[in-house]
């Protein structure tokens, strides 16, 4: 790998590398203001901050969980059942504080059951995420009766975590994704833990001389990823106002998508929270831009899938250029 | 009959350099029609690397290859195979899955219509059977076979090809007696058919019950060829050791201390048999074996990586258990450096700095269980800085990747010594593929820890004179346990290969 300390020279090519995804979204953005004067209003940037959202939150965990060299594939399906609970638990009188607890609780067993079936019992982490996926899906139909869950009236409180705007222009959920981003850059970059789950992602074998305990670890990264499930379940059951078997559907693959694009901002193929939180903004600018200039809205997911292809395309070359080129 | 003096292969003066590293020079070696010709030598004495460049996975440095009489430049093993150059290599390399006769037909399979035709693949693997005289089971699961027939039918699959020149690495690393002759009738089968053979191996018992000629290297060069009945077997011993003892092993004796590791009886109920072994403080072992004699398995038991069936391990008097694993053996001050530093111990995704600091993270706990970032840099630059490592890198936030195999390996002991409460040192191949000067910088480091810290090192080699140079003592393992134990006075390059052989 040619990563060298870039003080003394600049390179070209590991800058083009680096920062592809953020040149992305600096390029989308102008794009899409040029086009349409209201879509860089203080008012739509807030919008799709807001739409990035609970993206966010779910690609933080999932960038967690292939870190540490795994996959999870029913964190859509397993926010979607946090919402729909916490809905379903306050149609049916429960405390505020007490269904959003429950919920999020929920999401972290999940996790917490994900791990287990990856660590303890071996399984591979797609195929049992795949289980629960499926699972929980069934399981939020037969909550929702197959249809759209809403209280007639909402306890005091319950739009503040989704719906309402903080100094009356910030979305609610936006301080969410504030909070989780911020956090999850310090715990993955900054925090042993997060060091940790690099370096069982890396090389597990090593970690295992060093003495790191591979498989606590890999629970963790699980543990975390259900918990950003239940909190994204119950914003987004806030935000909708309402929950419905297929309201987290929409979020698996851009969360997908988002995690990996997200691996080429600043580290050559390491996903890390940088990265995924821009990636995130970018999937939200292609989203919100598509509408805001009546683009069929179609094209936001060929164009999102491109540019998957092309900027993941670009780093591959760049970095087999770069190790042909370099020592044998 | 292996009289005709036909060269199939020639290698002329073929030298290979990777960086930092001769790993052949100026070699001439070849093989004649029908025969079995055997390489022998020390690991890292070159056979790999011969093979290799046979093949066509390296390419010689300088020097030439002549195949039949003619100049070529084999450039992929599948040209190699073209050509008629087929190589069994020492690890299976079956498709468990499919059956033996599907793995011999893997691709040049018989089609009937489009689909393939199982019963023809079946009848041409048998037939092939018969005319070799091997005994393989060809409707079994390759992955449900024993060694002997896996083995069987990886050197049947080679057959396939019609090979004049079949190359055999280490083929009976994994067979019992029985089996052995089993081969050995199929290699005689095969060179009546007139196919050469290279036959390469470190134990001299069997090579001098199959080769016409034997080849010995040792470092990288080719030191004798003569034919097998030619060859007395002291001497052979003697050109695969005989080596100059140079100043390059710094040794000082060092005072003893407690007992710091007691191991008794260890087993694992598969390679070890029952390992017994002492190391004080301040004192470096060596234990010397060749490849599969159970050496690395001892050194993942010791780190808590392998389970025992039974045997104890103490540590600073306190006993080991099977639940202790490396996190609990690495809390007690017990660390390994495990041989194959790419694949167990660096993190090549990771800066020097990270590699570095993984051991010791806990000590650079911050606020909110932040690591220190600035204490992380200072600590590791004092560490790698150190008179006993000075290693050579631009910048700690360089990839690991871009150091050199000695400065890489110096770094993994780095981080060892970063963490407080080093009492005992497992080195597993701690110089290999590292240039001469990183070497005796190795060297110095172990004298230097265990002299001045008391640390108990214990060291994994198969390379001798570096154990002769650098130990205080020398215990020799085969077959699972240790079959001799030398002082440093009593030290003899030969006594200590006959045991190990």
């Amino acid at each position: 790998m040619l990563e060298k300390v870039g003080r003394k020279k600049f390179n070209f090519a590991v800058s083009l590398r680096r920062y592809a995804v953020l040149a992305t979204l600096v390029l989308l953005f102008s794009i899409f203001a040029s086009v349409e004067r209201s879509f860089s209003d203080a008012q739509n940037i807030f919008n799709i901050l807001r739409q990035a959202s609970v993206l966010g939150l779910l690609a933080l965990g999932l960038t967690c969980i292939v870190s540490v060299g795994e996959f999870d594939i029913s964190f859509a399906a397993v926010s979607t059942f946090c919402g729909v609970l916490s809905i379903s638990l306050l149609m049916h009188g429960v405390n505020l504080y007490a269904a959003w607890m429950i919920s999020i609780v929920a999401g972290v067993a999940l996790g917490c059951l994900n791990g287990f079936d990856v660590v303890v019992l071996g399984m591979p982490s797609f195929i049992a995420t795949l289980g629960l996926q499926s699972i929980m899906f069934g399981v939020s139909l037969y909550i929702t009766a197959g249809t759209t869950l809403y209280a007639a009236v909402y306890p005091a409180g319950f739009e503040a975590i989704g719906r309402s705007f903080i100094f009356g222009i910030i979305p609610s959920p936006v301080i969410w994704f504030l909070l989780f981003g911020v956090l999850g850059i310090l715990f993955l970059e900054f925090s042993r833990t997060g060091r940790y789950i690099y370096s069982v992602g890396g090389n597990p074998e090593a970690a295992t001389h060093v003495g790191i305990d591979v498989r606590r670890i890999k629970f963790i990264s699980f543990v975390i990823m259900g918990l950003l499930c239940g909190v994204a379940g119950v914003v987004m059951a806030s935000m909708f106002g309402s929950g419905n078997p297929s309201m987290g559907d929409g979020y698996l693959s851009p969360a997908i998508i988002a995690t990996f694009l997200g691996a080429v901002f600043l580290k050559d193929g390491l996903t890390n929270s940088r990265g995924t939180i821009v990636a995130c903004l970018v999937l939200a600018v292609l989203q919100n831009g598509f509408v805001m200039t009546n683009v069929p809205y179609f094209m936001k997911d060929i164009v999102q899938g491109f540019v998957l292809l092309i900027a993941v395309g670009m780093v591959s070359v760049l970095k087999k250029q770069a190790a042909e080129g370099g020592k044998i | 009959m292996a009289e005709t003096t036909e060269l199939v292969l020639e290698l002329r003066g073929v030298t290979k350099v990777f960086p930092g590293i001769v790993a052949l020079s100026d070699v001439h070696f070849d093989v004649r029609k029908g025969e079995v010709h055997a390489v022998v030598g020390e690991n890292g004495a070159g056979k790999s690397t011969l093979c290799n460049v046979i093949t066509g996975i390296f390419q010689p440095t300088r020097g030439a290859v002549l195949w039949r009489g003619k100049p070529i430049e084999i450039h992929h093993p599948s040209e190699a195979l073209s050509l008629g150059i087929a190589m069994v290599y020492q690890e299976r390399n079956l498709i468990p899955s499919l059956t033996g006769a599907q793995n011999i037909c893997l691709g040049r399979e018989f089609t009937r219509g489009g689909l393939i035709d199982e019963s023809r693949c079946m009848s041409f693997a048998e037939a092939l059977r018969e005319r070799v005289g091997a005994r393989a089971a060809l409707d079994v699961q390759a992955g449900n076979l024993g060694a002997s027939h896996q083995q069987m039918i990886e050197i049947l699959r080679a057959l396939v090809h019609q090979p004049q020149l079949l190359i055999l690495d280490e083929p009976t690393a994994s067979l019992d007696r029985n089996d052995i002759e089993c081969l050995f009738k199929v290699v005689r089968r095969i060179k009546e058919e007139g196919t050469a053979v290279i036959f390469i191996s470190h134990k001299l018992e069997e090579v001098y019950l199959i080769a016409d000629r034997i080849s010995v290297f040792r470092d990288g060069t080719k030191i004798s060829t003569s034919a097998a009945a030619e060859l007395d077997k002291q001497t052979c011993i003697r050109h695969m050791i005989n080596r100059e003892m140079t100043e390059q092993y710094p040794y000082v004796a060092s005072s003893r201390g407690a007992k710091i590791l007691e191991a008794r009886g260890v087993s694992d109920g598969r390679i070890l048999r029952g390992v017994d072994l002492d190391v004080c403080a301040g004192e470096v072992v060596g234990i010397y074996g060749l490849v599969g004699a159970g050496r690395t398995q001892f050194a993942e038991v010791l780190a808590g990586l392998r389970k025992t069936v039974s045997g104890t391990v103490r540590f600073d008097g306190k006993m080991m258990t099977v639940k202790d694993a490396p996190a609990a053996r690495t809390r007690r001050g017990v660390f390994l450096i495990p041989e194959d530093r790419r694949r167990k111990g660096l993190f090549s995704a990771f800066t020097i700095r990270e590699n570095t600091s993984i051991s010791f993270l806990e000590t650079l706990r911050g606020a909110f269980g932040l690591i220190r970032r600035g204490l992380e840099r200072r600590r590791v630059r004092e560490i790698l800085d150190s008179g006993i490592l000075h290693v050579s890198y631009k910048d700690i936030e360089q990839q690991v990747d871009e150091l050199s195999g000695g400065n890489k390996q110096k770094v993994v002991i780095g981080r060892w010594i970063g963490r407080k409460g080093l009492k005992f040192l497992i080195m597993d191949e701690p110089t290999q593929g590292i240039d001469v000067a990183a070497k005796r910088e190795v060297y110095n480091l172990m004298r230097e820890l265990a002299e001045r810290q008391g640390i108990g090192i214990l060291c994994i080699s198969s390379e001798l004179p570096e154990l002769l140079g650098v130990c205080d003592r020398i215990c020799v393992m085969r077959a699972g346990s240790i079959s001799a134990e030398f002082a440093r006075g009593e030290f003899d390059q030969e006594k200590i290969l006959t045991n190990a052989l």
